[in-house]
């Protein structure tokens, strides 16, 4: 067969894409999955920033939220779908049935991170079409096309931490512990308020999350940030992210020595 | 069509592709704002808007801000304004927007108010002038209009003594000698739409001289007569020794600060819980100890905008130097650390200044006296404006006249780009100049 002469790379993909096809299928048959993470950015954005919004004097509330509803929109999917969904394959054992199929991990990693992107992406798809559509906010090509970028890149900081609570947490400890996340974080972080609407000390104690590095990288693009350099929030990403991978590797480690 | 065709394996890439494209052209199709032209251009009038610029508003710097102008005043400034379509927009990204300059202390003469506008200073608070040259300039103040004047606020007649500082610039001066004639004069200066009152309490001491001048009770009368016609009364002192006085008989503002002696931080302390503002035209103090900011500030502002009378007076020196110019600038450092407002003026047209020009000579001197770069800008726009009770200008809030002073740069981290003018409106409408060509 021809097709057995095509180089292993090849195969990694197709199994990578076809593992992603039913990951996808499976969330979206999840009613308790899908419907949270689709509706709940597009839901907040219409009413806080369309509805409420609608005729005042200044697009920068309208323009702030697509940024921060945007991260937001991602962190939903990245951190159910890892957090929730790892420990429930792995109490349910449905993860050591995957171990003992010939596909490599990393499609399987693949598969989530890829499934999380494209519920990030349908999210964004929205919530672009109402801020642009329905709340009259304008931006540079340049600028959609960066918000749109940083918003999906957020989902591997994300997905990290979701691969961590997935590797430590029981499946029922799960479900709270991510939605502890999911709501806290988007909070102090400021992705549902302006921060600099919080009191000082959320501010401060904002620092300690991925999720107020990226909703502050998304509105440096549109000049509404708090003025804290890149470099700052990308360190301090990428050193919480790789907190986040160590974590899930001991946690993984302990599960498959057990 | 066998199974293997219509297998996910082969349908997927296909799949994956056309989302990305969706995404990608969803994101092609969204909406752009209106092209902004850059500053350099013609400038547009009476109704636009300048985009994500840095604003001083008057107080305080704030960065991307929107600044739409309707009518020939101030409609909104916020970030990202929903401006309607079709609105011309002046690109003021890497600029700074602040309110027209207001010099709180010159002498209307020949060209001054022409002059001025071209450096961006958009008013001028005129501390002694013929009052009929005061009553031909002050209307225009009142209607928005194309001008290529700054507009004129005068405290025209000056309460002095006969003979005394005022009387030599051949312009009649309507003297007083009495305490007793503090009401009628005050209400003579009401009838003619004097802005204010201002007295001269000058002996001439300071520079060697013995001039005649009022004496206390005099003063301390028209500055009763003033308050009592609800005017402010402000005053010409040149020693530390009047100024502590005039603060005693309740003066609302000096015109200029001593060179004398450096007042005490005890005394500075006195001034602020007076709410007595001090507008010291360091410019012309500068120049009266015989030092200059004139080779400094054409080499800084657009030669071709410099008129030969501007030229001439910045070259012109006092006729017996005196003193530092340390002093002065050390007794205003004091004030404005206690805490007193502090208002930027040049006495311009007096030897050492121009009119306009010298304004961006003050503000790095207030600067050099400590005041931060919001503060000395404040100096020149609101805190002018709150001084003297005027609420139509002085700062970029909605309401307020357009009259607008663009720079290029970012004038919170060098001052001295104030003298980069990139553009000047006054009553909505750009002024022409040489920097605009």
């Amino acid at each position: 067969m021809a097709a057995n002469t095509r180089p292993a790379l090849f195969w990694h993909l197709r199994i990578a894409l076809l593992e992603t096809r039913f990951q996808f299928l499976s969330s979206l048959r999840l009613p308790a999955f899908a419907i949270p993470t689709l509706l709940f950015p597009v839901f907040f954005y219409l009413f806080f920033a369309v509805v409420f919004q609608s005729g005042g004097p200044s697009l920068a509330a309208p323009t702030y939220m697509l940024a921060t509803y945007g991260v937001f929109g991602v962190l939903g999917p990245s951190i159910f779908g890892f957090g929730v969904g790892l420990a429930q394959e792995r109490d349910t054992g449905a993860l050591l049935l995957k171990r003992t199929t010939p596909m490599p991990a990393g499609a399987f990693l693949f598969a989530r991170v890829a499934t999380a992107a494209i519920f990030g992406a349908v999210v964004i798809g929205a919530l672009f079409l109402l801020a642009g559509f329905a709340a009259g906010v304008e931006l540079h090509r340049s600028q959609w096309f960066s918000l749109a970028g940083i918003i999906l890149a957020a989902v591997l900081p994300f997905s990290a931490i979701g691969l961590a609570i997935g590797a430590w947490a029981k499946q029922q400890a799960a479900v709270a512990v991510v939605n502890l996340v999911f709501i806290g974080m988007s909070l102090i972080s400021g992705l549902w308020v302006p921060i600099d609407m919080l009191p000082n000390v959320m501010q401060d104690i904002a620092i300690v999350f991925p999720a107020f590095h990226l909703g502050q990288l998304t509105l440096k693009v549109i000049d509404l940030d708090l003025g804290r350099p890149i470099w700052f929030h990308l360190v301090l990403l990428g050193g919480q992210t790789a907190v986040c991978l160590v974590a899930a590797a001991l946690g993984f480690r302990r599960f498959s020595g057990r | 069509m066998t199974a293997a065709e219509r297998s996910p394996w082969r349908r997927d890439p296909w799949i994956a592709a056309a989302g990305i494209a969706a995404f990608v052209s969803l994101l092609m199709m969204l909406p752009v704002p209106e092209p902004a032209d850059p500053p350099g251009g013609p400038l547009p009038e009476t109704n636009f808007a300048v985009v994500n610029v840095t604003v001083f508003d008057g107080e305080e710097f704030r960065a991307h801000r929107d600044v739409w102008v309707e009518d020939g005043r101030i409609r909104a400034v916020g970030q990202r304004l929903a401006l309607p379509d079709g609105l011309p927009r002046v690109d003021g990204r890497g600029h700074t927007l602040l309110p027209g300059l207001i010099d709180a202390h010159t002498h209307t003469y020949g060209m001054v108010l022409n002059d001025s506008l071209r450096f961006g200073v958009t008013t001028v608070f005129d501390q002694f002038t013929a009052p009929s040259l005061a009553a031909q300039k002050r209307p225009a103040r009142e209607r928005l209009a194309r001008t290529d004047e700054a507009d004129l606020f005068s405290a025209g007649n000056v309460a002095t003594a006969p003979g005394g500082h005022g009387t030599q610039f051949g312009v009649p001066v309507e003297t007083l000698t009495s305490p007793e004639e503090a009401p009628a004069f005050v209400a003579a200066r009401r009838e003619e739409s004097s802005d204010w009152i201002k007295i001269i309490w000058e002996d001439g001491s300071t520079f060697g001289a013995d001039i005649p001048t009022l004496d206390r009770e005099t003063i301390a009368a028209v500055i009763e007569a003033a308050h009592a016609e609800d005017l402010l009364a402000v005053m010409h002192v040149s020693s530390l020794e009047h100024g502590l006085a005039a603060l005693e008989m309740g003066v609302d503002g000096l015109v200029h600060v001593w060179g004398d002696e450096v007042i005490s931080e005890a005394d500075a302390a006195r001034f602020a819980e007076a709410g007595v503002f001090v507008i010291p035209t360091l410019s012309v103090r500068l120049a009266a100890a015989g030092e200059s900011m004139g080779p400094e500030l054409l080499r800084d502002l657009h030669p071709e905008d410099v008129s030969d009378m501007q030229r001439q007076t910045l070259a012109q020196t006092f006729p017996r130097p005196a003193g530092t110019s340390e002093a002065s600038i050390e007794s205003v450092r004091r004030l404005h650390a206690a805490g007193v407002r502090i208002l930027a003026g040049t006495d311009a047209p007096n030897p050492g200044t121009g009119f306009g020009i010298s304004m961006h000579g003050e503000l790095r001197l207030l600067e050099r006296a400590g005041l931060s770069v919001a503060d000395a800008l404040a100096a020149a726009t609101g805190a002018a404006a709150d001084a003297f009770g005027i609420e139509d200008r002085g700062r970029l809030e909605r309401g307020r006249i357009a009259d607008l002073l663009l720079v290029a740069g970012d004038l919170e981290a060098d001052l001295s780009r104030s003298a980069e003018i990139a553009g000047v409106w006054k009553d909505g409408f750009p002024v022409e100049a040489a920097w605009a060509r």
